[in-house]
C-alpha cells in the first residue's frame, strides 16, 4: 500500500501530549484496515459479536479515539471517495490478496499452524460498506468530525493541513507527502507494545513526525522531484521500476532532474503515463472545506453502537466513557489569542 | 552588532535554568534596550516572558534588532563549565552565524555556540484579564505544590476573601494548603475582583517553581482561564509564566 519512501525519509519520535491542542487529519481507511488487522486473537480470528460480525475496528475506535481525545489531540476522520481509475490494477491485486490471504488463514488454522494463521488473517482484512457506515457512525458520536473525500483521502488530509484546518495529517502511508502535505505523523493511532511476529518479544511503536520541507531540503530535491522518485519506486498507481529502489532513484532523480530526463539519458524504460501518476499528486480533486469542530462524546448513541448493536460489556464501554469526561483536559494557550 | 557583559555567571546560571523547565531552543531577541524571550513551550499550554534590560548587564550595546536562537542543552552545558567567581562576556558573530560566550577568569575560555534559525513568527502574548491577583512567600507557593503533588497531578486554586487555597484529589486521597491575610502570613497581598476557582497541572507547576530564585512570586487568574506566575530573575530582569488550565470535560 502507498509508496515505499522509508529509507530516505526521515522521522523524529513525538509523544501525543507535544500533539496536543493540535487538529490532525486521520486517514479513516488505512486506520480501520489498521485496526482490523491488528485487534486479532492469538490464531487470526477477529473480535466479532454474537451473530458472527466483525468488531475489531469499532473496538480500536473507540478505545484509541479516546486515548487522542484525552491526551489533546483533535482527530479530523477523512474517508476516501471514489478511487482513481489507474488504481484499478492495484485494487484488483490487494483483491486477490486478502482472498488468498483468507484460504491460507483457514488452512493454517486448520493444520494448529497458529503464527502462520495469525499472519495470513491479518492480510485478509476486509472492510464492508456496512462497516464504513457504523465507523462514521462511531466517529461522529465521540464527537469528532467526518470528512468524506472525493477521491483519495490523503488529498484532502493534505489540503487540510495546507489550509490550517489540521497541523498535520496522519497515516501508515507516504503518500500524504506527495500529496504537499507539510506534516505527516506515522503511528498515530497503533502506537504501543506490539508483539514481535514469531517471538515472544515485544516492541514499543511511538508516534513519529515526518516534515516535508525539512526532508526535501536533506534530500535537496523538490516535491515534483519526490513524486518522480515515489513514480520509480511504485505507486498505488503503478508497479515499481525493475533494479530501481529507493536510494538509486534518490541518485537518478538527483542526477537528471527529472522523469522526462532520466528516460532520455540512461536505459531506463516507463512503460506507462508517469504525466497521469504525477497529476494525481499534483492536482488532487480539491473540495471546500469547512472549519472542523469538535463536540462532546454522545453515550447513548455509542452504547447503541456498540452494545445494542454488537455485544459490547455494557460496563466496560460506560466506564471509559465516565472515566474520560470525569477527566479534566489541558487547555492550550493558543485558546486564548 | 550585540555585546554584553555580566559579573555574575550566578545570574547567568539562574537565566538558564529558568528556560530549560519548559523549553528545548532559546529565541532571544536582543535589541538596543535589552534582550528579551517570549517563547511557548512545545505542549502550547505554557508560556514563558523574559525581560532582561540593558541596565542589568554591566557592558551592554546592541544596534538593530537580533534573533538569537539557541539550543538549551548546548547553554545549559556551557553553563555548567562556568566558574563562579568569572565574568562573562557575550558577542554575536554575525558573519559565522555564532553566539560567543567568553569566560574570564583564571582561564580565558571561549566558547562558540550554533545559532540555529528562528522560528518564523514572534510568539505574541495572549490577551488576558485576571480576576485575583496573591503576591507570596515564593518558598510558601513551592511548598503548597509540593503537598498537592502527595496525592494528586492537579492543584486546584481558589480565591475567595482573605484567602487563597490549593486543592487537589486523587486516587488516594485529599490534600489542601491554606494561605490567609495577616500578620506573619506567608501570603502578602491579595486582591479579589471576582471569587476565582481554577485548575493547573502539576507537572508544569513544579517545573516552573524550580524556576523561581526570587523571595517572592505574584500569582494571577482567572475561573477556568490561564494563570500568570511573576517573578524577579537575576537581580533588575523579570520573567512570567503563563499556563493554560486543565478544565473538566463537558
Amino acid at each position: 500500500m502507498g509508496t515505499k519512501l522509508g529509507d530516505i525519509i526521515k522521522a523524529d519520535v513525538i509523544s501525543l501530549r507535544q500533539l496536543s491542542g493540535r487538529a490532525i487529519a486521520i486517514d479513516a481507511y488505512n486506520t480501520i484496515y489498521a485496526f482490523l488487522s491488528t485487534i486479532r486473537q492469538p490464531d487470526g480470528t477477529p473480535l466479532m459479536d454474537r451473530k458472527g460480525h466483525v468488531t475489531s475496528h469499532l473496538s480500536g475506535l473507540f478505545y484509541r479515539n479516546l486515548n487522542l481525545l484525552e491526551n489533546g489531540v483533535r482527530p479530523i476522520y477523512v474517508f476516501d471517495g471514489t478511487a482513481p481509475v489507474l488504481k484499478a490494477g492495484e485494487v484488483q491485486r490487494r483483491r486477490e490478496v486478502r482472498d488468498a490471504a483468507y484460504q491460507a488463514w483457514q488452512q493454517a488454522k486448520e493444520e494448529g499452524r497458529i503464527e502462520d494463521a495469525r499472519k495470513a488473517a491479518q492480510a485478509s482484512s476486509k472492510l464492508t460498506s456496512d462497516m464504513v457506515d457504523e465507523s462514521k457512525g462511531l466517529i461522529s458520536s465521540l464527537g469528532i468530525p467526518v470528512v468524506q473525500a472525493p477521491s483519495e483521502g490523503e488529498a484532502v488530509a493534505a489540503q487540510m493541513a495546507r489550509e490550517g484546518h489540521a497541523w498535520a495529517s496522519a497515516s501508515q502511508d507516504n503518500d500524504s507527502l506527495l500529496y504537499n502535505c507539510p506534516r505527516m505523523i506515522r503511528n498515530l493511532t497503533i502506537s504501543g507494545r506490539r508483539r514481535i511476529a514469531r517471538s515472544n518479544a515485544y516492541r514499543t511503536i511511538e508516534p513519529e513526525l515526518i516534515d516535508l520541507d525539512l526532508n526535501l531540503k536533506l534530500l535537496g530535491i523538490t516535491r515534483e522531484q519526490l513524486i518522480d522518485i515515489a513514480i520509480l519506486v511504485g505507486t498505488d498507481y503503478n508497479s515499481s521500476v525493475k533494479g530501481i529502489g529507493q536510494k538509486t532513484a534518490l541518485k537518478l532523480v538527483r542526477k537528471h532532474g527529472a522523469l522526462e530526463r532520466i528516460v532520455a539519458e540512461t536505459d531506463t524504460k516507463l512503460d506507462f503515463e508517469f504525466q497521469e501518476i504525477r497529476d494525481i499528486f499534483l492536482n488532487p480533486p480539491k473540495i471546500h472545506l469547512d472549519s472542523p469542530k469538535w463536540s462532546a462524546l454522545e453515550p447513548e448513541k455509542i452504547v447503541k453502537i456498540l452494545c445494542d448493536q454488537h455485544d459490547f460489556s455494557l460496563d466496560r464501554v460506560e466506564g471509559s466513557m465516565k472515566e474520560f469526561v470525569g477527566s479534566s483536559e489541558q487547555r492550550s494557550l493558543t485558546d486564548y489569542y | 552588532m550585540f555585546h554584553a557583559t555580566l559579573d555574575s555567571t550566578k545570574t547567568w546560571k539562574q537565566i538558564v535554568d529558568a528556560l530549560a523547565t519548559l523549553l528545548t531552543e532559546a529565541h532571544f531577541v536582543a535589541s538596543e534596550t535589552g534582550l528579551m524571550l517570549r517563547q511557548l513551550d512545545s505542549t502550547k499550554a505554557a508560556m514563558i516572558d523574559l525581560t532582561l534590560p540593558a541596565g542589568l548587564f554591566q557592558e551592554y550595546s546592541c544596534k538593530g534588532d537580533h534573533d538569537i536562537c539557541l539550543g538549551i542543552d548546548e547553554l545549559t552545558k556551557v553553563s555548567k563549565r562556568m566558574a563562579s567567581d568569572d565574568k562573562l562576556e557575550f558577542n554575536l558573530n554575525e558573519s559565522e552565524q555564532r553566539f560567543e560566550i567568553k569566560m574570564l577568569g583564571q582561564a580565558e575560555r571561549l566558547f562558540k555556540l550554533q545559532i540555529l534559525s528562528p522560528p518564523e513568527d514572534r510568539t505574541k502574548k495572549p490577551a488576558l484579564s485576571f480576576d485575583a491577583r496573591a503576591e507570596m512567600y515564593a518558598e510558601a507557593f513551592k511548598q503548597a505544590v509540593k503537598d498537592i503533588g502527595v496525592v494528586s497531578s492537579h492543584v486546584k486554586i481558589s480565591a475567595n476573601g482573605d484567602t487563597i487555597s490549593f486543592t487537589g484529589e486523587g486516587d488516594t486521597g485529599e490534600a489542601q494548603v491554606s494561605l490567609k491575610m495577616g500578620d506573619e502570613s506567608l501570603l502578602y497581598e491579595l486582591k479579589i475582583e471576582k471569587d476565582s476557582t481554577s485548575m493547573y497541572a502539576l507537572n508544569y507547576l513544579s517545573e516552573i517553581s524550580k524556576a523561581m530564585s526570587s523571595d517572592s512570586v505574584v500569582l494571577q487568574f482567572s475561573t477556568n482561564k490561564p494563570m500568570m506566575m511573576e517573578f524577579g530573575i537575576a537581580e533588575g530582569g523579570r520573567i512570567s509564566f503563563i499556563l493554560a488550565p486543565r478544565v473538566e470535560r463537558r
